[in-house]
C-alpha cells in the first residue's frame, strides 16, 4: 500500500503561492493571445472584403476612409454610432453569459421588442403626469419582467425537457415581434398618426440625455451593467458552474451543480438584458413604439458576443465596432454608392475568418 | 510461437513530448509474427502514447518506425487500418443508435458505391467472421442493446474485417465479465497462434498477461525497463519492473483488515423498495430496479456486487440523487433524499460524468465549492484560500503532474481519477457512492483509491462501493450484496463471501434467499 499521504504543509504552502502570482499572468496571456487571433482575423476578413468590392468595381481604400470619416469626422456621426451600439452591447452581454454555458439562445430580437412594448404600454397607458423617476423605473421594470417572462419559455423547456433553445428562441422571436406590431396596430393605435406607429411618449417617459446630445440614460446603463455581468460570468459562483456546464453538463450535475436552474437564470439575465435594450431604444431614441424599431440588433449581437469572444468587457469594443460598420456603410452608400447590404457580406466574411481562427487555434493546443 | 528474425514491426527511439511532459522517451519496442505480446507499465507510463504512435493517431517527434522491413511514416488510424495495424480502444468508437453492420461499415462509403451494397457485403462478411470465430454477434442488432463485451466482439470485427494483421487492444479485460475474458483469451490465442497475427494487450493486470502474453515489455515513466519472455517473467519480477523502488513498498499491500464488530448504530443510508424504470422523461435509465433495499451503518463499507448491465447503473444515479425513484425511497441519516453537499460521488464512467476534461485542474476540484453555497460569492478560483486547498489536496493525493493551471485532459486515468475523488473526499462525507473506484487503474493507484475509500469510512461515513471485482469487494467491503436483473440477489458478510458463492448469485442463481434483506 502506499505509505500514508501526508500533506507536506511547506509544499503545498509554496505551491499555492507560486500559483495566486501566475493564474494572474496566465489569465493576461491567455487574453493576449485570444485578442491577437481575433484581430488578424479582423483584418484578414477586411482584405478578403476589400478583394470583394474591388472585384465589384469599386476602390476599397476609398470606402474604408469614408466609412472612418462617417462614424469619426462629426460629433452626429458618433452620436449615431454611439446609440446604435447600445442595444447590441446590452442583447450580447446576456449572449455573452449564456455562450459560456453553451446555451446557445438567439431570442434578443424578440425580447428586445417585448421590452420596448411593456415600455410603450407603460409609457402610453399611465397619466401624462407621472413623474418622470416613477415613470420610467416603472416603464423599464415592466419592460424586464416582460422580456425574462419572455425568456422563461425556451429556457424552462431547453432546462427540463431538452428542447433545442436556437429553434425556440429564434421561433418566438417572430412571435415578440409581432405582438409588438399588433399592439400598435390596435390597442396603441392613435386615429390622429399614420399607421405603423404609436403616439409620441409624454415627456415624463423621455430618458435624461447628456446636455443637447442625444446620449440618453440608457448608453450609461449599459456601461454601468457590463462590470456587473463580468462578475456574473467570472468572478462568483454562478459563472463558475455555467462554465462547468458549457464543458460537461452531466459532469457539472454529478458534482452537484443544479443545471436545469443556473440554465433557466441564464435565459432569464439574458432576457432582462434585451428587454432593458428595447427599453432603452424606445425611451432614449425613438420616443414612440414603431414598426422595425430593431435593425436586427438581436442577431447582429449574435455576431457582437462572438467577436468578443464572449467576454463582457470585450463587449464593449465589439459593440461599437459593429455598429461603426452599419453606420459606416451608409455613408459609404451615399458617398461611393456601394450598397450599404455589402456590410452584411463583410460581417458574415468576419464571422467565417474569426471562426477559422477558433478551429486552428483547437487544433494546435496541446 | 513467434517467428523470429523477420519482425512484424519494429519501433526505435520513439521519443514524443507534450510541452514539458515527456510521455515517451526512446523507446525501442518490437512485434514478431503471431506473437501476443503484453504492454505493461503504471498509468502514465506512457503506453497509450507509444500505442497512439504505432497506430498513427500520434507522431512522434523522433525515432522511426518499421513494418515488415519497410519505414513507415502514419498519417492517421485510416492509413495504419490500410497497412492492417488496428486498435481496439478501451472506450468504444461506436455510434450507438446504429446497427452492427452500419458501424463496421462506417468510413467504407467514399467509393462511390451504393451504401445498400455496401452494407450487404459488410454484413455478409461479418455473419461470416462471427462464425468462424464463435462470436454471436448478430449484424443487425443496434449497438446500443449490446453489452460491453459485445461492443468489444464489434470492435474486434471491424479490426478483422480490415484484415489486420496487428492488433492494439487497450486494457481488453477491463469492462467483460469473468467468462468473457475466457472467450476474448481463446480469440486472442487462436489469431495469434492459427492465423498469425500480432496481438498487444496493453494493461496493468498482471495476472492474466502472465499466462496470455508471449513477451512482455515494460514502460515506467516514458521509458522502457525492459522486455521479458513469458519464461522468465515472474509476478514478482515484473512488478518490481513496472513500480521501480515502490515495489517493495506496494508487496506489503495487502491490507488487514480488522474484524468490525457489528453494534449497528442507526443507519446512516437506508434503502427501502428502491424501484427505478425506464420512462419518456429519462433518457439515463435503460433498466430496471426491483425493490432494491440494504443498509449501510457509520464506518460501514458496503459492496454491490454484479455483472455489468444488472441495473448498477440505474442504482448508482439513484443513490447520487441524479434520477428520482419510481417507488420506494433512499433515506440519509433520516432525511428523505440525497444531500448532495454531503455525499461523495465517484461516477463509473469518470469520463463523461467524472473531472471536466476543458476546465483547469483547480477548477475541477472547486467545483464543489462552486455549486454550492450563494451563487454571487466569489468564484472559488478567486479566492486564496480555496486555492491553498486545491493546492494541499493535489499534493496529498499525489496528482501528477501537480499544477493547478493545467487541464484535466492532460492527467492520465489515474490521475483524473485521483482528482475526482479529492474533490469528492473533500466533500466530508457523511455518504460515499464510489462506482467501478478503480477500473481501469494501476496497481498502486488502484491501491490508494482502496485505502482512501477505507479511510473515508473510518472517519465515519456509510460508504457504498459498486464494483464488479469481486477481489476487491471483499477486501474493502464489510458486507456484500449481488445485484442481478436490477434486484438484490442476497447478502454477505464479507468474512464469509467467497468468489464462488457470489459469483452464483451473480449467475442468478438464488442462494440463501433468507438472507436476502426484507
Amino acid at each position: 500500500m502506499m505509505p500514508e499521504p501526508r500533506a507536506t504543509r511547506s509544499g503545498a504552502a509554496a505551491l499555492a503561492a507560486g500559483l495566486g502570482a501566475t493564474p494572474r499572468a496566465d489569465a493576461f496571456l491567455r487574453g493576449a493571445r485570444e485578442t491577437a487571433r481575433v484581430a488578424l482575423a479582423v483584418g484578414a476578413g477586411v482584405l478578403v472584403a476589400a478583394g470583394f468590392v474591388l472585384a465589384l468595381g469599386y476602390d476599397p481604400l476609398a470606402a474604408l476612409r469614408v466609412m472612418f470619416e462617417t462614424v469619426f469626422r462629426s460629433w452626429s456621426g458618433f452620436v449615431d454610432t454611439v446609440l446604435q451600439a447600445t442595444p447590441l452591447l446590452l442583447i450580447a452581454l446576456g449572449y455573452a453569459l449564456c455562450y459560456r454555458a453553451r446555451v446557445w439562445t438567439v431570442g434578443g430580437e424578440g425580447q428586445f421588442h417585448l421590452g420596448a412594448a411593456a415600455a410603450g404600454l407603460v409609457a402610453l397607458g399611465l397619466p401624462t403626469a407621472t413623474p418622470a423617476p416613477v415613470g420610467l423605473t416603472l416603464a423599464l421594470a415592466a419592460a424586464i419582467a416582460a422580456a425574462a417572462a419572455w425568456a422563461l419559455v425556451p429556457g424552462w423547456l431547453r432546462a427540463h425537457r431538452g428542447v433545442n433553445e436556437v429553434v425556440s428562441t429564434l421561433m418566438l422571436n417572430f412571435v415578440g415581434i409581432f405582438v409588438m406590431s399588433w399592439l400598435i396596430r390596435t390597442v396603441l393605435r392613435d386615429p390622429e398618426i399614420p399607421l405603423l406607429q404609436t403616439a409620441a411618449f409624454p415627456e415624463a417617459f423621455h430618458f435624461p440625455v447628456v446636455g443637447q446630445s442625444r446620449l440618453h440614460l440608457g448608453v450609461a446603463l449599459a456601461l454601468a451593467l457590463v462590470p456587473a455581468v463580468a462578475y456574473l460570468a467570472n468572478g462568483c459562483a454562478f459563472g463558475a458552474r455555467a462554465q462547468a456546464i458549457g464543458a460537461n453538463p452531466r459532469a457539472s450535475r454529478a458534482a452537484g451543480v443544479d443545471v436545469p436552474g443556473t440554465i433557466i437564470a441564464l435565459f432569464l439575465l439574458s432576457g432582462a438584458l434585451a428587454g432593458l435594450a428595447g427599453a432603452a431604444q424606445v425611451l432614449g431614441v425613438t420616443h414612440r413604439l414603431l414598426v422595425g424599431l430593431s435593425h436586427d440588433f438581436g442577431y447582429t449581437a449574435v455576431l457582437v458576443a462572438l467577436l468578443a469572444r464572449n467576454h463582457p468587457v470585450a463587449v464593449i469594443p465589439a459593440a461599437f465596432f459593429f455598429s461603426a460598420l452599419v453606420v459606416g456603410a451608409e455613408g459609404v452608400q451615399v458617398e461611393l454608392r456601394i450598397p450599404s447590404d455589402f456590410v452584411r457580406v463583410f460581417m458574415g466574411i468576419l464571422v467565417l475568418f474569426v471562426l477559422a481562427a477558433d478551429a486552428l487555434a483547437r487544433r494546435r493546443a496541446p | 510461437m513467434p517467428a523470429h528474425g523477420a519482425a512484424a514491426v519494429v519501433m526505435r527511439g520513439i521519443t514524443k513530448r507534450f510541452g514539458a511532459i515527456v510521455a515517451n522517451d526512446g523507446v525501442d519496442f518490437d512485434l514478431d509474427p503471431g506473437e501476443i505480446h503484453g504492454l505493461l507499465g503504471e498509468n502514465g507510463s506512457g503506453k497509450t502514447t507509444l500505442m497512439s504512435i504505432l497506430y498513427g493517431l500520434l507522431q512522434p517527434d523522433e525515432g522511426e518506425i518499421a513494418l515488415a522491413g519497410r519505414p513507415l511514416a502514419l498519417r492517421g488510424p485510416t492509413a495504419a487500418l490500410r497497412e492492417g495495424i488496428a486498435m481496439i480502444p478501451q472506450r468504444f468508437r461506436l455510434v450507438p443508435t446504429l446497427s452492427v453492420a452500419e458501424n463496421v461499415a462506417l468510413g467504407l462509403e467514399p467509393r462511390g458505391r451504393r451504401q445498400g451494397r455496401v452494407l450487404r457485403e459488410v454484413r455478409g462478411r461479418l455473419l461470416e467472421l462471427a462464425g468462424r470465430y464463435g462470436l454471436g454477434v448478430d449484424p443487425d442488432g443496434r449497438v446500443e442493446s449490446l453489452s460491453m463485451g459485445e461492443r468489444q466482439r464489434v470492435e474486434i470485427l471491424r479490426a478483422l474485417y480490415h484484415e489486420s494483421r496487428i492488433l492494439l487492444m487497450d486494457e481488453p479485460t477491463s469492462v467483460l465479465t469473468p467468462g468473457e475474458v475466457e472467450h476474448l483469451f481463446a480469440m486472442i490465442r487462436r489469431m495469434a497462434a492459427e492465423e498469425g497475427r500480432t496481438v498487444v494487450l496493453v494493461t496493468h493486470k498482471l495476472r492474466e498477461v502472465i499466462g496470455l502474453a508471449d513477451r512482455m515489455t515494460v514502460l515506467r515513466l516514458g521509458r522502457k525497463v525492459g522486455t521479458f519472455a513469458a519464461a522468465g517473467a515472474t509476478f514478482a519480477r515484473l512488478v518490481e519492473a513496472m513500480m521501480g523502488e515502490r515495489a517493495s513498498a506496494a508487496n506489503g499491500a495487502v491490507p488487514t483488515r480488522a474484524p468490525r464488530a457489528a453494534p449497528r448504530a442507526a443507519p446512516v443510508l437506508a434503502v427501502e423498495g428502491l424501484c427505478v424504470r425506464p420512462a419518456a422523461g429519462e433518457p439515463l435509465v435503460s433498466r430496471e430496479l426491483r425493490d432494491v433495499g440494504f443498509e449501510v451503518g457509520p464506518g460501514e463499507v458496503y459492496g454491490i456486487a454484479g455483472v455489468e448491465g444488472n441495473g448498477q447503473w440505474e442504482l448508482e444515479l439513484a443513490l447520487a440523487g441524479l434520477i428520482a425513484p419510481a417507488r420506494g425511497e433512499i433515506r440519509v441519516l433520516g432525511q428523505l433524499g440525497i444531500p448532495r453537499e454531503r455525499t461523495a460521488y465517484i461516477p463509473s464512467d469518470g469520463q463523461q460524468w467524472g473531472v471536466i476534461r476543458d476546465l483547469t485542474l483547480a477548477e475541477n476540484l472547486l467545483l464543489a465549492d462552486a455549486a454550492a453555497g450563494s451563487s454571487l460569492s466569489p468564484a472559488p478560483t478567486r479566492r486564496p484560500a480555496a486555492l491553498a486547498a486545491a493546492a494541499r489536496a493535489i499534493d496529498r493525493y499525489r496528482i501528477v503532474p501537480p499544477d493547478l493551471r493545467l487541464r484535466a485532459r492532460q492527467l492520465s486515468g489515474g490521475n483524473a481519477q485521483k482528482l475526482l475523488l479529492a474533490r469528492e473526499l473533500g466533500r466530508d462525507p457523511v455518504l460515499v457512492i464510489a462506482a467501478q473506484p478503480t477500473a481501469g487503474l494501476d496497481v498502486a493507484s488502484a491501491a490508494f483509491v482502496r485505502a482512501e475509500l477505507r479511510r473515508a469510512a473510518d472517519a465515519g461515513a456509510a460508504v457504498v462501493v459498486i464494483s464488479s471485482d469481486l477481489d476487491e469487494l471483499i477486501e474493502l467491503a464489510d458486507r456484500i450484496g449481488v445485484i442481478y436483473e436490477g434486484a438484490l440477489q442476497g447478502e454477505w458478510p464479507a468474512e464469509s463471501a467467497t468468489v464462488g458463492a457470489l459469483g452464483a448469485a451473480m449467475a442468478g442463481v438464488r442462494v440463501q434467499p433468507e438472507a436476502a434483506p426484507a
